[in-house]
């Protein structure tokens, strides 16, 4: 869960900053000239995982819950992944446990958006009370150490998709919450905002229809770099033996179960490592150049 | 490979314990006591697990392995000759089976120096029996009472005879901690232990080691050789394992069948095996509305596959086809068996079940471990052999450990993961008696209570065997828990170490260390 | 005037972060609440007896209302005394004290590797954007922030320990005991650990550095032909290195309680680990404390870089005072 916070820190750090100092001289983003190879690979990559984790059920793979008397069989013709230490195809409980890692990186961090994005254009739009209060929460939020807050939670609630995704939902709220606000102040005075005021528009409509469309370019490219961060939380918390209980195929759960046996069966470790691997690179290369596209004036 | 664990010896329940003597080098007591014993050096020796606690009135059932060094036990359970022998009491004797009577040795004296007397006993055993205390022995304390006769001595008495008794003395009775120091500590009992026996404390650092060094004033002379003791906490098998072999640890222990071949391949150990009563299993609550159906329990026993356990996740263990592994004197097939796996049959029974109770399926629940790997995969094995039978759905709840042991103790459960583990057979009274307090399954057999009752009534040790193997077969026959592993403790002993006499734990296998010599 | 202003604010923040600390031990409580199993099934045997239940719950004050445990415990906090721990009866300051000075130094260690590779990498990938060193540096970055710290902890103990056998695969052994096995011991969560802030560093540095280097009295500095190691030493980094600095401290604050997963890999008996086995064996006064403990961490932390930030960040401080 080091992550968790790792990839929290760098828009923690910023916005305390750019709040402090909107006009200070900021570092100018060296455009790339060529084009984002890393980009496409991320979004091929996170299209076919999406796909594969909604057509499952339809691939022609073997159930990932069939047990086989092949133990820990290497990769072959009849399993493209080989087995794990129970005779199960290596391959369908990938492809199914991309349904748990999309479940939980889309279902959270949406969840965790639209709260945040609503408490942060809440607080930046009315400021003074409404401000101290959500800003409140959100430190209040961030100052609960996160892996504690979790397994306690987890444990709390037991183990199970929806409970994982609501707890990485409430975890993932503050950062909305500090992009929205900061945004959402940043275009508060600006001419656009100040017509519809003058014009007589009440708060809801400006802030959904005048800022929330300025406020969502930065929001969504944070959201990247969250999703990546919630498919490592959902693999620690599942390494931690916190996370989808089995007999749901999840990646962590594979890392852990690997684990046991790394020095006899090393690839039941080494392929679902890969497949974290190439999805979180995939998110933070998508996140990069979204964060690229949205430019200067908005501050993520 | 040493001798005694193969030869099914007669069971031990002891009459009257008459003593190895005081005194004596009992350096040639073990295995593998070549040579002249050797004083000096340290040796240090690895568990699973930190002890919560070094209070004499939790550790002797907790943490023997800890306990046993600085306090000793009034009694030791002899492995070759299976009988008790006297350790730190001199004798524990009855002629009925109600009054015993504990006699002490003369002359011994605790580290902080106060006389280990009757008085000490009883001020400790009193303790125990405080339920404030929280002490785990206190079971074993009802319907038992004592006093202090003479210095020397303690009488007991029981409200019904039990022939068993010497156990408690083994275990949860079994340390005498100074009731001075225990006074003096205070909340911090546990922290401070203060025994007589061949080890002080000199360090504790949890979770990390317990650095102990020889007790000057230790009652046998000469004793013990070493001069320090270090039991380290290294969680895991594999890590135990390998601190083995680079040296770190002298002696290790490990449940893992194949840990102990691949130690015994790689040669210059000698490895000590301690058969165990039970293990972990499939166990089923009688009191559930569904699950009170015998032929569904029926049903589900047939489907259960062992052998494709082991062969996935404990390869090298051979199948489970009864409560006790086949070379236990205390079984006999003819008195019955775990039902051999048939699905034919099993699908004939569960079919006969919704017939009688006009249902379409049927949902059992299975509460196991969540976040141990190996548990999770027996889990996962075990619901899909369940659903080999159509119409069942088996469900798995798995939930962390303390979750699972209290939906356990409080038999909120259709079925779950539930063990039994113990050196002694005396361990299946309070699990599969009707009144058992271990009974969690609510299993009641007429013939198992009856069986069990003469074996605490008894004096016979042929009575007592034959007694047992009723038992055990109504308990496989009946399958309450049906286990996947026959258990044993291994000990891995570099082959330095000599003079090891070896001691079952209900944990696994540990040693007397104070016999123990480096060559 | 300004003084009074300043301290009405100051007395602000004190009331915030008291506030904070009151919700989130309230919130603790509440949470352990939730947890299924008591405490005392977690202490007692099995076979405990109805008498024995009862007596725990009286000792550890369980039968109370939660309202009460809570104030009696706060009550305690505030006169120094963090509770007793119900499974070891050992005072909960004196089992963190035990715990803490492996995840200290785990942490010192990882913050110290990752300054040690970042600083250099940073500033000479500002200097020469788009050459080798920042390629490469880039192009590892990306991967190891693609790398969850637990598969590269698996990773490395394979490789290093498992394949290589050039480490010991985990655990711990205490410097006293062995300082050479100590140290090998520590390398691969160290490694662990510090992959993920040296990106993070050098992610910082290297954008400071940048702009610093368009700055006058670099660009000056340039044109009057100083060595290039020491206009970067000298003038660039100097001047970058206020937001490393302050990101250190807030990373050290976040490593107090964030070596959980690392230790875990490596079953390292710190603080992590000791949180861990006291939720799984519901040592609830453990967990309260190492939350109100991370918290003050993070709030003080965060307290002083909101205060000292000014202080140090020149280009804060001209708008301030503009």
């Amino acid at each position: 869960m080091t992550e968790i916070i790792q990839q929290r820190a760098p828009v923690e750090a910023p916005p305390a900053r750019a709040a402090t100092a909107p006009a200070a001289p900021d570092v100018k983003p060296v455009r790339r000239r060529r084009r984002d190879i890393g980009a496409a690979f991320g979004l091929v990559w996170i299209a076919l995982v999406v796909l594969a984790a909604i057509t499952a059920d339809w691939l022609p793979l073997r159930d990932p819950s069939e047990v086989t008397d092949a133990f820990s069989a290497p990769p072959s013709g009849d399993y493209l992944l080989g087995t794990d230490a129970i005779g199960r195809d290596v391959l369908s409980r990938i492809v199914h446990g991309a349904r748990i890692s999309m479940a939980v990186a889309i279902g959270a961090t949406s969840i965790a958006l639209v709260i945040g994005v609503s408490l942060g254009m809440l607080a930046g739009y009315f400021r003074g009370a409404v401000d101290s209060v959500i800003s409140l929460f959100v430190n209040f939020m961030l100052a609960f150490p996160p892996l504690i807050f979790l397994i306690a939670l987890v444990t709390a609630l037991q183990p199970g998709l929806v409970t994982l995704v609501v707890a990485l939902a409430l975890l993932g709220v503050p950062n909305f919450a500090r992009v929205a606000r900061a945004n959402t102040i940043a275009f508060a005075d600006r001419e656009f905002v100040t017509a519809a005021k003058a014009l007589g528009a009440r708060p809801l409509r400006i802030l959904t229809r005048e800022l929330l469309v300025n406020v969502m370019l930065p929001v969504m490219s944070l959201a990247l770099v969250v999703m990546a961060t919630l498919v490592v939380a959902e693999g620690s918390l599942s390494f931690l033996g916190v996370g989808i209980p089995p007999p749901a195929p999840s990646w962590g759960g594979m890392l852990a179960a690997g684990r046991e046996s790394l020095s006899e069966h090393p690839l039941l470790v080494l392929i679902p490592a890969l497949f974290f691997f190439l999805t979180v690179f995939a998110f933070n290369r998508l996140g990069d150049w979204a964060r690229g596209r949205v430019g200067r004036e908005s501050s993520i | 490979m040493k001798g005694w664990r193969k030869a099914p010896g007669p069971m031990a329940a002891v009459l009257a314990v008459s003593l190895v003597v005081a005194g004596c080098g009992a350096g040639d007591d073990g295995g593998s006591g070549s040579g002249e014993p050797r004083r000096g050096g340290t040796l240090s020796y690895a568990v699973n697990v930190e002890a919560a606690s070094l209070d004499p009135a939790s550790c002797g059932v907790q943490s023997f392995d800890r306990c046993a060094p600085i306090f000793g036990t009034l009694l030791r359970y002899d492995l070759d000759k299976k009988e008790f022998v006297g350790q730190m009491a001199e004798s524990f004797s009855t002629t009925d089976g109600v009054s015993w009577t504990l006699k002490l040795r003369s002359g011994v004296k605790f580290s902080d120096g106060t006389p280990f007397d009757a008085d000490a006993v009883v001020f400790n055993w009193d303790r125990v029996k405080d339920p404030a205390t929280l002490s785990p022995a206190l079971r074993v304390t009802q319907g038992m009472t004592w006093k202090a006769t003479d210095p020397r001595t303690v009488t007991v008495t029981l409200d019904k005879p039990n022939y068993q008794l010497p156990w408690a003395l083994v275990r949860g009775l079994s340390a005498i901690g100074s009731p001075t120091a225990i006074q003096k500590a205070g909340a911090d009992v546990g922290n401070a232990p203060v025994g007589a026996g061949p080890f002080v404390l000199k360090k504790w650092t949890r979770n990390s080691q317990l650095e102990l060094t020889r007790n000057p004033d230790y009652f046998e002379t000469g004793l013990p050789y070493l001069d320090g003791l270090v039991v380290k906490v290294i969680g895991a098998d594999d890590q135990r394992l390998n601190a083995l072999r680079s040296g770190e640890i002298d002696v290790d222990w490990s449940l893992l069948t194949k840990d102990a071949r691949a130690i015994e391949a790689e040669g210059g150990y000698d490895v000590y095996r301690v058969p165990l009563v039970g293990g972990t299993g499939l166990q089923f609550n009688e009191n559930d509305a569904v699950v009170k159906d015998e032929g569904l329990r029926k049903a589900m026993l047939l489907a259960f596959d062992s052998a494709q356990i082991n062969n996935a996740v404990y390869p090298g263990d051979a199948p489970v086809d009864a409560f006790l592994r086949p070379d236990a004197a205390e079984r006999d097939d003819a008195m019955g068996r775990f039902p051999d796996k048939n699905l034919a049959e099993a699908q004939r029974l569960f079919d006969d079940y919704l017939a009688r109770t006009g249902k379409s399926g049927e949902t059992v629940t299975f509460t196991c471990y969540a976040g141990v790997p190996a548990l999770e995969q027996v889990a996962q094995l075990i619901q899909s052999q369940m659903q080999q039978i159509n119409g069942l759905t088996f469900k798995l709840n798995p939930v962390d450990g303390a979750t699972l042991s209290q939906a356990s103790s409080k038999r909120e459960f259709q079925t779950i993961m539930g063990a039994t583990l113990s050196q002694e057979m005396d361990r299946l009274y309070d699990v599969f008696h009707s009144e058992g307090a271990l009974n969690v399954m609510s299993y009641a057999n007429p013939k198992v209570d009856e069986a069990l009752a003469v074996t605490r009534s008894s004096n016979d040790r042929n009575e007592v065997t034959t007694a047992y193997k009723t038992v055990v077969g109504e308990i496989s026959k009946d399958g309450p828990l049906r286990t996947w592993r026959y258990q044993t403790g291994h000990l891995y002993v570099k082959k330095k170490v000599k003079g090891i006499v070896v001691a079952g734990t209900n944990s696994g296998a540990s040693a007397y260390f104070q016999y123990a010599w480096l060559g | 005037m300004n003084a009074a202003r300043a301290l009405s604010r100051h007395a602000g923040s004190v009331a915030r972060f008291l506030l904070l600390l009151f919700l989130v031990t309230v919130a603790v409580f509440l949470l352990l609440e939730l947890i299924p199993g008591s405490p005392v099934d977690a202490i007692l045997p099995p076979d405990a007896t109805p008498e024995q239940v009862a007596a725990a719950r009286a000792q550890y004050g369980l039968d109370q209302p939660l309202w009460e445990r809570y104030f009696s415990w706060m009550g305690g906090v505030l006169q120094g005394d963090l509770g007793r721990s119900y499974q070891t009866g050992l005072s909960v300051a004196s089992t963190i004290a035990e715990r803490a000075p492996v995840s200290l130094e785990l942490a010192f260690l990882a913050i110290l590797l990752a300054l040690a590779v970042s600083i250099p990498v940073g500033v000479w990938s500002a200097y020469r954007p788009g050459g080798i060193l920042d390629r490469v540096s880039t192009f590892v970055i990306s991967a190891t922030l693609a790398t969850p710290a637990f598969v590269l902890g698996i990773l490395l103990v394979y490789v290093f320990a498992v394949q290589l056998g050039l480490l010991p695969v985990l655990g711990w052994t205490p410097f006293a005991e062995d300082p050479v096995r100590h140290f090998e011991r520590l390398v691969l969560p160290v490694v662990t650990l510090a992959a993920g802030e040296c990106v993070l560093f050098t992610r910082i540095l290297k954008g400071d550095m940048m702009a610093t280097l368009q700055q006058d009295h670099v660009l000056s500095a340039r044109a009057r032909g100083l060595p290039t190691w020491r206009i970067l030493l000298r003038h660039a980094l100097r001047q970058s290195s206020f937001s490393l600095v302050t990101v250190s401290g807030v990373v050290i604050g976040r490593l107090i309680g964030g070596t959980v997963l690392v230790e875990a890999i490596f079953s390292l008996p710190g603080m992590g680990t000791m949180v861990i086995t006291a939720i799984n064996s519901r040592d609830y006064v453990v967990v309260q404390a190492m939350v109100l403990l991370t918290a003050v961490v993070y709030l003080v932390i965060n307290a002083v870089v909101d205060l000292t930030y000014p202080l140090l960040d020149p280009r804060v401080r001209k708008v301030r005072t503009s």
